[in-house]
């Protein structure tokens, strides 16, 4: 028994010896002298589902593409499409196995805010460059070296909305749908401070919980409140139930939304309803014949499924165009922080773009030490119901109101 | 049954039992010291997630498997033990040392006013109100501005005396530590008087108050040292996930922790380790899994979280069908087939 | 005075499926013991179902209603004979377990199958609405109310008067007993899992009629539930009258607690949590519900 015991100790012992030789020295994470891994992190299962494909078809293209030109500084691009599933957790998982399981260097694209600012710990703590989609005022204001956003936040795009319809209309009365949590919550901000820039308010705003779909005791508040505009911050789903719930009431009160919901699934769920719905984004409709736009599907033509993507009028064009004016972003800080590539070289390479032509598709991209979002500016689309697309009703402006 | 004769209490009574099994023990802490040399971060992650779900199940399995009372709102205490933790260390500034034992408490506060209409409550009514408590306690964290709801609260890091745990690797052995103890303690409460008293009235609870056991004074118990482990587990997890929403604490958590116990062996102890770590462990398993094939089959990479739910939901209910004492009880058919090879019986 | 009547109808009219769903509930809890906390689920699926038939094969709506409450029906004999043969005789706790498994497992496949999208089911009502002595009624809000009410009248009808009715109360009262006069147990227990699983698809349909189709539907039946508790879970009628009255406070409660804010609380998506409320206040004052009958326990 004794020796049975003694056997089976020194047995472990060896094995633990073993193990231990196992340890492994440590360089920068995700980068190679051959390589380097990217991460984009999009929702394929959640409520913004509709906008992983697209996402994450734009990012593949353009690093096939980049691939192909023999990479950045004589590095290839890995990049790794993960399911985030928008909600905080379920990002979090994501963030967790692409950095410490695949090992990335960045993350080019994560999509939904509150999801960002859940995994912006686990960033800061192991040096990742983030970019998230729908950013926050708080990632500018007063900001974070880890954060970057090549496009426009929801705060300012709020407001612009806010400052079309009081230019229309000064006397109009506005009301907001906005979904509870950070990206909601944000473009509430946005909307109250135009509102209050152009001597107006927000007369009635209600929040709902992301997921819900009965918009009837919001609505009621809504129609009580007699307003004549009804700001949207909402996801697709949502914009869809408050359509139908306007028809419902027959109410013929008119609508803006946050950018995420201008895709053509929209006129699937409502159908004519749908004419006249107005929102506000950064990027310009896909079949506008454009440079930065036909830039893009010369792109997607040799790379991607034309037929299937850009070339396919029901698919979410301007959401392809989103990620890529992300994955341009971050392609262009690897230019510029050259061959010897760490977290910190790649976030003065970002900061050092200036300018970076877009060709029309949306606000050029300029960074700066101080300035880690790209840009205030977007547009205005109203929805044609009749073609099943979006024709611009505002070329890109920024808006009025101080975004500082 | 298996074999051993003991002739006295205190060796029956005793932790370890046998030389073997502390040879074992021994090894095993050995391991768990070299552990972090040779797993990747993401594998310590998946560790350290295991060790938070242990306390949670240990906790669980006290009130549901040692005492009869089925309870399917576990991660509300879980949640109360988080942004009690997040409260007070940001609101009020305490440090760790203070705010893990009160999340355990307000935890332990709560689940013994739960515990109290429990009393009237039996089998599927106690249930389905547990599961209320769940939803209205979700409900309130989300509504309350205190909270912020959607927003999330950030949490700070854990500081003891100064020294802040940072790495996974750190945050693997502290949290192993706690969840050690947490076993400990537990094994001790089984096997002491109030254990006998809460088996007692999971069998049969008229005949247990006949025979003088105080019913009211036990059952509040059970559901009080029950939220408090949650309580603990949830204020970890605060800390180590470093930010928390309303959303990560509601049903599905409380299913989550009752297919741990249910997989692992209700009633006992190692069952609530077995399940906590298989639980944890099969999402990420799948992950694994699917990253293998991913370059060949490119479509999978959506159907993870189908994926996920669906082998969850087959194996809780392929754990019930066939095998309703759980791994616990695998482990000790397996045992007993060991030791007394090569007699049948 | 217009507002409240509006509410309520739609309050009923939710309040309706909330009565199909705690039917399915009830019937299946009387005559097999089981809590099917799958019965969301069930819904899901056969709004899904009707979905294909509808929309995606292009079938006239009425068809596709009836197949797929054909299909349900058959889902609900097959998991009964899958799942629940086995677990004659085992504790509450591990059934209600498997119902939870099983529910997830639906949802999985639900979304492998048709995708975590949200979908539209065209029905001829949809989105049309009747004015009535100056209130705005939807068309769909009616039709539910009124197909629901006749399947109540035919239910409660067919178990006090039908034979087949009769040996189901019989076999849920005492399975052992109705054995040895004769009824065959076991294919009382897979009747009512059909009958439970196709009541449920009614719903599911008339909850897709009054928003989308979509994974996170199935949430509704952990409401209807309560609607059961609340009536009495061992009784048809209670369920009826439990869904109808979850329905309307659940409207009542949202229009008029909604937006209001108490030091720092905002009661706001009041329809998500009033069902629980109810329940718990149920369970405290009356566990056994309106009509229910209270249970002696012997040592």
């Amino acid at each position: 028994m004794r020796t049975r015991v003694f056997m089976v100790t020194a047995l472990a012992a060896g094995l633990l010896c073993l193990m231990l030789s196992a340890a492994a020295g440590s360089e920068v994470r995700g980068v190679t002298d051959k390589e380097v891994k990217l991460a984009c992190l999009v929702d394929f299962s959640g409520p913004g589902k509709y906008a992983g494909t697209p996402i994450s078809d734009a990012f593949k293209d353009y690093v096939a593409w980049v691939n192909d030109q023999g990479g950045v500084s004589g590095r290839k691009i890995e990049l790794i499409v993960e399911d985030n599933g928008i909600l905080p957790n379920t990002t979090m998982n994501a963030a967790k196995k692409v950095i410490l399981k695949d090992g990335v260097f960045a993350i080019a694209f994560n999509l939904g805010s509150a999801g960002a600012s859940a995994i912006l710990p686990l960033c800061e703590e192991n040096k990742v460059v983030m970019m998230p989609h729908g950013a926050n005022k708080k990632f500018f204001d007063p900001g974070n070296q880890w954060v970057f956003v090549p496009h426009t936040v929801q705060y300012s795009m709020a407001a612009l909305a806010v400052e079309y319809v009081l230019e229309k209309n000064p006397k109009a009365r506005i009301g907001m749908i906005y979904q509870d949590d950070g990206f909601g919550r944000e473009g509430l901000e946005g909307a109250q401070a135009a509102a209050k820039f152009m001597n107006s308010q927000i007369v009635e705003a209600a929040p709902y919980k992301m997921g819900t779909i009965d918009f009837s005791p919001q609505m009621n508040a809504m129609k009580e409140a007699k307003v004549d505009w009804i700001v949207l911050w909402t996801y697709l789903a949502q914009s869809a139930a408050i359509i139908k719930q306007k028809t419902k009431m027959g109410w013929d009160v008119n609508l803006i939304s946050n950018n995420t919901t201008g895709v053509p699934p929209l006129f699937d769920l409502v159908g004519d309803e749908a004419e006249g719905y107005l929102l506000v984004t950064p990027y310009a409709p896909g079949y506008m014949d454009l440079p930065g736009i036909n830039r893009a599907k010369e792109i997607n033509k040799k790379y991607g499924n034309y037929e299937k993507q850009l070339g396919n009028p029901k698919y979410p064009d301007y959401l392809y165009l989103a990620g890529w004016g992300y994955i341009e972003a971050a392609v262009e800080g690897l230019r510029k922080a050259g061959k010897d590539l760490t977290p910190e070289s790649y976030i003065k390479g970002l900061e050092s773009i200036n300018n970076y032509d877009m060709g029309g598709m949306g606000p050029n991209i300029t960074f700066g030490p101080k300035r880690h979002v790209s840009s205030f500016s977007s547009l205005i689309l109203k929805a044609d119901a009749k073609n099943k697309r979006f024709v611009i009703e505002k070329p890109i402006t920024e808006p009025k109101t101080p975004q500082q | 049954m298996g074999g051993k004769f003991e002739t006295s209490y205190k060796s029956d009574m005793a932790l370890f039992k046998t030389l073997w099994v502390k040879v074992w023990l021994a090894i095993f802490i050995a391991f768990i010291i070299v552990c972090p040399y040779f797993l990747s971060l993401y594998q310590l992650g998946i560790l350290n997630e295991i060790s938070i779900a242990v306390i949670g199940a240990l906790g669980l399995n006290l009130v549901v498997g040692y005492t009869g009372q089925i309870s399917l709102g576990h991660g509300a205490f879980v949640a109360i033990g988080a942004y009690t933790t997040a409260l007070a260390s940001d609101h009020l500034g305490l440090p760790f040392v203070v705010t893990l034992p009160l999340s355990g408490f307000m935890a332990a506060l709560l689940g013994m006013i739960v515990g109290v209409p429990a009393l009237r409550l039996k089998g599927l009514y106690l249930a389905l109100g547990t599961l209320a408590f769940g939803f209205i306690v979700e409900y309130v964290l989300f509504h309350w501005d205190l909270t912020k709801g959607d927003m999330g609260m950030a949490v700070k890091r854990i500081s003891i005396a100064g020294y802040e745990i940072r790495s996974e690797k750190e945050y693997f052995y502290f949290l192993f530590a706690f969840a050690a103890l947490a076993t400990l303690c537990a094994k001790n409460i089984v096997r002491s008087k109030f254990g006998r008293s809460f088996i007692a009235i999971r069998d049969r609870d008229i005949a247990a108050e006949a025979m003088g056991i105080p019913l009211a004074k036990y059952k509040v118990m059970a559901f009080g040292i029950s939220s408090f482990y949650a309580g603990i587990a949830g204020a970890l997890l605060a800390h180590y996930q470093k930010w928390i929403v309303p959303g990560s604490f509601d049903l599905s958590l409380s299913i989550a922790y009752i297919a741990m116990i249910i997989l692992g062996g209700l009633g006992t102890i190692l069952g609530s380790i077995l399940g906590a770590a298989l639980i944890t462990g099969i999402p990420h398993g799948i992950v694994y899994a699917t990253d293998l094939v991913k370059d060949s089959y490119p479509v999978l990479g959506g159907l993870i979280v189908d994926l996920k739910m669906g082998i969850f939901g087959l194996i809780v209910v392929l754990a019930l069908l066939f095998e309703p004492q759980g791994l616990a009880g695998i482990y000790r058919r397996a045992k007993l087939y060991w030791k007394t090879w090569p007699f049948k019986y | 005075m217009d507002k409240v009547l509006e509410i309520l109808i739609n309050g009923l009219s939710m309040g309706a499926i909330y009565a199909l769903l705690a039917l399915g509930f009830v019937l299946i809890f009387k005559s097999t013991g089981i809590l099917n906390f799958a019965q969301g689920e069930l819904s899901m699926v056969g709004a899904f179902i009707c979905y294909t038939f509808a929309t995606l094969l292009g079938l006239p709506y009425a068809l596709a209603f009836l197949i797929a409450i054909f299909l349900g029906g058959f889902l609900g004999v097959v998991i009964d004979m899958l799942f629940f043969r086995k677990m004659v005789g085992e504790p509450v706790f591990s059934t209600i377990m498997i119902t939870v498994g099983l529910a997830s497992i639906l949802t999985s496949a639900s979304g492998l199958i048709w995708g975590h999208d949200v979908y539209s089911i065209k029905a001829p009502f949809t989105d049309k609405t009747l004015v009535v002595a100056g209130m705005i009624l939807s068309r769909g809000a009616l039709y539910t109310v009124g197909i629901s009410i006749l399947l109540f009248i035919v239910f409660v009808a067919f178990f006090n008067r039908s034979l087949l009715g009769i040996s189901m109360r019989g076999a849920s009262e005492d399975p052992h007993t109705a054995g040895l006069m004769g009824i065959n147990v076991k294919s009382i227990h897979m009747i009512a899992w059909a009958i439970g699983a196709a009541v449920a698809v009614v719903a599911g349909v008339f909850m897709a009629d009054q928003s989308f189709v979509r994974l996170a539907m199935s949430h509704t039946g952990i409401k209807a539930i309560a609607a059961a508790i609340l009536g009495g879970i061992d009784s048809i009628r209670g369920a009826i009258v439990g869904g109808a009255i979850i329905g309307v406070v659940e409207g009542l409660a949202a229009n008029y607690l909604s937006g209001t804010i108490v030091g720092g609380f905002h009661f706001g998506d009041v329809k998500e949590v009033t069902a629980f409320a109810a329940m718990i206040l149920v369970l405290m004052i009356r566990p056994h519900g309106i009509f229910g009958k209270e249970k002696v326990e012997r040592v």
